[in-house]
């Protein structure tokens, strides 16, 4: 069976439909029509130009990965990210093991701070209260052995957990920017690796 | 946003110190177990003939011997960072009264990065006979029975030593058994008493001293069986087994 531009454009347009705006995709498009215009009039067939493109269904994924990672460096977002990794991982099974992996590392790490950041932030303060009321002698919860030291201690957890929160802000961009880089190599090596092929 | 960081910095370490230096001020570096709280639980006997007591935690230590004030069935003394986490139950009626003392099955305060290990003292009467069962996760007990009247002794420990002196024991004959998971069980019986020890073997050795042995039993150099004698079945677990008999 022939192997025309027709067929090549069209599968790329159709993989590429919905996942970025109408303008991007013709602009990706006109590429590959100017590089079969210049081919024909070199005097290849269009088959053979269909095959040195590399199959289209691969540089389809090629392209809304770099798009997706592109839009996620431009807008930050969790789903803009999430976007990008889950067009990544489409250009190899192995990037399960060498991006999914390392992301679900990260984000449960920036989770996992976070949420003991609002603890410490939440507990401090109340149990500066109950130092208080053992100072106090007001029967309450007998929570701290010495409640004096308990107010300072109360006082330390309570702006440990706000640095934490604020701390978990930067470690998640930066994370979110070692992540972008991250998958930009990835895709450079997948493409590198395709073409030296 | 830095100089809030800077601040938030600041203000935790300032506050940790200070609390840490109070702690310290207070209790001394590292904290000595005498340092830490007390308290004390005392039981009256209030008429009762006879006895059942109960001592369960879980981490910590257990000492055990034998005396109390007039009409005092028990008196124990709690060290530890939390003795407040205890429950005494008694119950029963008339001639007869069951305690049970129980502690957390975990400890988790610490001092400092350092284990507070609850450490119970506690003198039993020796006017009534009493039926003992000691329960301890994790740790050291010791009974030194000396003043005491005994029905029946039971003492597990899931993991740690276990010392039972019975060199000074002048009270009737009893069954008792001894269960240790991990660590190593030390017996110290009177040589002059009837006293049969059955050793139901697990890991580790079984060392005796003055004893007369007949497979997994042994027994004092005078047993006589057709006569009353005291009856103790000891559970090996992991480690080692001494039994002494000492001549008094």
């Amino acid at each position: 069976m022939a192997q025309t531009e027709q067929d090549y454009l069209g599968v790329l347009r159709s993989g590429l439909d919905g996942k970025m705006p109408k303008e991007e995709i013709d602009d990706i498009l006109s590429d590959y029509v100017e590089h079969f215009r210049i081919g024909k009039a070199e005097g290849r067939t269009e088959e053979e130009l269909y095959h040195a493109l590399g199959a289209p269904e691969d540089v389809t994924r090629e392209i809304k990965a770099t798009y997706m990672v592109s839009r996620a460096e431009q807008t930050r977002s969790c789903s803009n990210i999430w976007h990008a990794i889950m067009a990544t991982l489409g250009l190899g099974l192995f990037n399960l093991v060498f991006v999914l992996v390392p992301f679900i590392i990260l984000a449960v790490l920036v989770a996992v701070v976070f949420v003991v950041g609002c603890l410490f932030a939440v507990l401090g303060p109340v149990s500066f209260i109950i130092a208080l009321l053992q100072i106090l002698g007001i029967p309450f919860i007998s929570f701290w052995l010495w409640p004096v030291a308990g107010v300072f201690f109360a006082i330390g957890i309570t702006s440990l957990g706000l640095l934490l929160v604020i701390s978990d802000m930067y470690l998640a961009h930066f994370f979110y920017h070692l992540g972008i880089r991250y998958l930009k190599w990835n895709i450079r090596v997948i493409k590198g690796t395709e073409a030296s092929i | 946003m830095v100089p809030l960081i800077l601040w938030l910095i600041a203000i935790t370490i300032v506050s940790f110190t200070i609390g840490f230096g109070i702690v310290i001020m207070t209790t001394g570096f590292p904290p000595s177990p005498g340092s830490f709280p007390t308290s004390e639980n005392s039981v009256p006997i209030d008429g009762a003939k006879e006895a059942g007591i109960s001592l369960s935690i879980g981490t910590g230590e257990i000492n055990i011997y034998g005396g109390t004030a007039e009409n005092v069935l028990i008196d124990k003394t709690t060290t530890s960072l939390s003795p407040a986490l205890e429950t005494t139950l008694v119950t029963g009626s008339g001639d007869r009264k069951f305690i049970s003392m129980t502690g957390p099955e975990q400890d988790n305060k610490t001092v400092l990065l350092l284990d507070s290990k609850r450490l119970w003292n506690a003198g039993i009467t020796g006017q009534i006979p009493v039926a003992l069962d000691v329960r301890l996760g994790a740790g050291h007990s010791t009974l030194n029975t000396g003043g005491l009247n005994f029905t029946a002794l039971a003492i597990h420990t899931g993991a740690g030593t276990t010392d039972l002196d019975l060199s000074g024991y002048h009270g009737s004959d009893f069954t008792g058994t001894i269960t240790n998971g991990f660590g190593d069980i030390s017996v110290r019986v009177p040589a002059g008493r009837n006293i049969r020890i059955t050793v139901l073997r697990g890991v580790g050795d079984i060392r005796t001293d003055g004893m007369k042995s007949d497979g997994d039993y042994y027994v004092t150099s005078g047993y006589i069986p057709s006569e009353p004698g005291t009856a103790l079945w000891v559970e090996q677990g992991v480690g080692t087994v001494r039994i002494v008999a000492v001549k008094s």
